[in-house]
């Protein structure tokens, strides 16, 4: 696999791992590595789908001889080449299917050729890798969906998708954190609170988590989201 | 006892910001904070804070407040015509980039900018709001912290308000002509000097410094002269998350398709529509468009002045030379620090 490290700006180097198809595994290796042996003070890590970026402070820009931390990096991402990605929790998720929660379920049905309860079938029986975190604060992008689920976004993003709100598009899943605009197709809604600032960690889903999803009621719903 | 201050007037968006929070990143929380956060850290070191303490950003049009109390403040950033009074008594303006200790029962009117569009208040003490996530800064696209100073808002300060605020009294003696100026009746001391600030000079048009982003090689010869031969207008929806900037639209046509990658204050992207878009310390964390541009670290505090019917001009330079900007930075930074070390004793 190719690896390659640049220096996007004074205070920002990329590792790319490209447009191979383990570039994202590849990232959550390198992302375990740097959780295990942090780097030096000033200098965070930040994953992308396939890249990972290091952002550094302003205390440490002025100083830092680029070509030095780039190779470094370089070293860093080479070992992580052997290494296994990071192994994350295992979280069981509730969502509520509904129709009320669900405007684009019979669309995407349709889209797919089957039936709606046969989609709700194959997303609740699917296993989901957290494989980035962003966009949102607590926005995770799961990958896993089945093949035959996949549909495009939407042709206009919504211009408010509320909180909780469940979107399928391409291979991925993910729930809205917040009331945000969005352009994902919805299909269910899950009650709990996905970024919580009173949290030392605040993102409920994290990079390389395993996400398993069950249905629950709208009582259940209700009862769940009134417990916020 | 404790400081307070009351919002008379909110201004057109008055926030209160430090520097922001570090930490959240891989939570896709973006730092946010004060736009141009030395600024603010340079009007804490005016009133003897600490860098890290948290202050009002003012942007175009500023707050009317009035103080129960006497206390210290500083002004930096873009000069912005604000005036000082008491009572009905006349109004003198407010001198900027030096500690200003104002009198209980005084009223600020902050009005618009001179040239420029964000400046930074500091308090001595420092506003002491609810810390959420190691930060007591707003950010609004993330929705949190308080989102507007409100007319009602009333802003205490921290405990050492009152002691920072004598500590500085102490040093501009209202006596000493050659040192301090002072209104009558008194509602305001403030010495004679200021720091220099040197923004701005070219006003409307901002030249932003910038190195080739990771999909600059993409444009086309013609495309780039275009990107940098341009004066980009700053469009009105703008805000604290990026520039939207207007002018020619470049094509896109030969552009790549990008998987989502993390992105930071002064990412330049190319959406679809041709437009470049400037991103601003309340970012996404990642994004999934072009990035054609990325702003050097010592141009960012530019950004904050860019205004709708501002200017933008991107100037491009080499690392080395954003080295070299960013170097004396540091350097104005340490001047600052040793000239209010001899002037006030911190």
């Amino acid at each position: 696999m190719d690896v390659s490290v640049s220096i996007v700006c004074d205070d920002m180097l990329m590792v790319d791992f490209g447009n191979h198809p383990q570039a994202n595994l590849r990232v959550r290796a390198l992302w375990a590595l740097l959780q295990d042996s942090p780097m030096m003070p000033g200098v965070s890590p930040v994953a992308g789908m396939n890249c990972l970026a290091f952002m550094l402070e302003p205390d440490v820009t002025e100083t830092m001889d680029l070509d030095a931390l780039a190779h470094e990096i370089r070293g860093l991402a080479e070992s992580s080449l052997k290494k296994s990605p990071v192994v994350g929790r295992t979280l069981e998720i509730p969502v509520c299917y509904d129709a009320r929660f669900a405007p684009d379920l019979d669309r995407v049905a349709k889209h797919c050729g089957l039936a709606a309860k046969e989609v709700i079938r194959l997303h609740v029986s699917g296993r989901y890798t957290a494989q980035l975190i962003g966009f949102l604060p607590g926005f995770a992008y799961m990958g896993g969906l089945a093949q035959v689920l996949n549909v495009p976004r939407l042709d206009t993003p919504r211009p408010k998708v509320p909180a909780g709100a469940l979107g399928i598009t391409g291979t991925q899943c993910a729930i809205y954190p917040t009331a945000s605009p969005g352009g994902w197709n919805l299909i269910g809604r899950c009650p709990l609170v996905l970024f919580d600032t009173a949290k030392e960690s605040p993102c409920l889903i994290q990079l390389g988590d395993t996400v398993r999803f069950f249905s629950i009621s709208v009582d259940e719903f209700n009862r769940l989201w009134s417990a916020r | 006892m404790v400081c307070a201050i009351r919002v008379e007037q909110p201004g057109l968006l008055t926030t209160i910001q430090d520097q922001g929070r570090r930490n959240y990143l891989p939570s896709a929380l973006s730092r946010g904070g004060a736009q141009d956060a030395a600024a603010l850290a340079t009007a804490n070191l005016l009133v003897g804070n600490d860098e890290s303490a948290a202050g009002l950003e003012i942007t175009g049009l500023g707050p009317t407040l009035f103080f129960e109390h006497q206390a210290c403040i500083a002004c930096c950033g873009a000069p912005v015509k604000a005036s000082l009074s008491v009572g009905k008594d006349h109004s003198s303006p407010l001198p900027l980039h030096r500690p200003v200790i104002i009198s209980a029962g005084a009223t600020i009117r902050f009005a618009h900018f001179l040239r420029g569009f964000r400046a930074w208040i500091a308090f001595a003490g420092g506003i002491d709001s609810p810390v959420l996530l190691e930060s007591r800064s707003s950010h609004l696209a993330a929705e949190l912290g308080p989102l507007h100073i409100t007319a009602k808002t009333r802003l205490t300060l921290g405990p050492k308000a009152a002691p920072q605020t004598q500590q500085v009294a102490l040093r501009i003696q209202p006596g000493d002509a050659d040192n301090a100026i002072s209104m009558s009746p008194a509602a305001m001391i403030a010495p004679r000097w200021s720091l220099a600030s040197h923004l701005l000079d070219e006003w409307p048009v901002l030249t932003i410094r910038v190195v080739p982003g990771r999909h600059f090689e993409y444009l086309a010869d013609s495309e780039r002269s275009v990107l940098f031969g341009t004066r980009w207008l700053v469009e009105p929806r703008s805000n604290r998350q990026g520039l939207a900037l207007s002018g020619p639209a470049l094509k896109t046509s030969e552009m790549p398709q990008i998987m989502s990658e993390p992105v930071r204050f002064g990412t330049v992207q190319l959406p679809s529509g041709g437009k470049p878009f400037v991103l601003m310390s309340e970012h996404q964390t990642t994004g999934g468009y072009p990035r054609i541009l990325e702003v050097i670290s010592a141009a960012r505090p530019l950004l904050a002045q860019a205004s709708p019917e501002s200017r933008i001009v991107f100037l491009p330079v080499d690392l080395a030379q954003a080295k070299e900007r960013s170097a004396l930075g540091l350097e104005d930074q340490l001047r600052t620090r040793a000239a209010l070390k001899e002037k006030l004793g911190w």
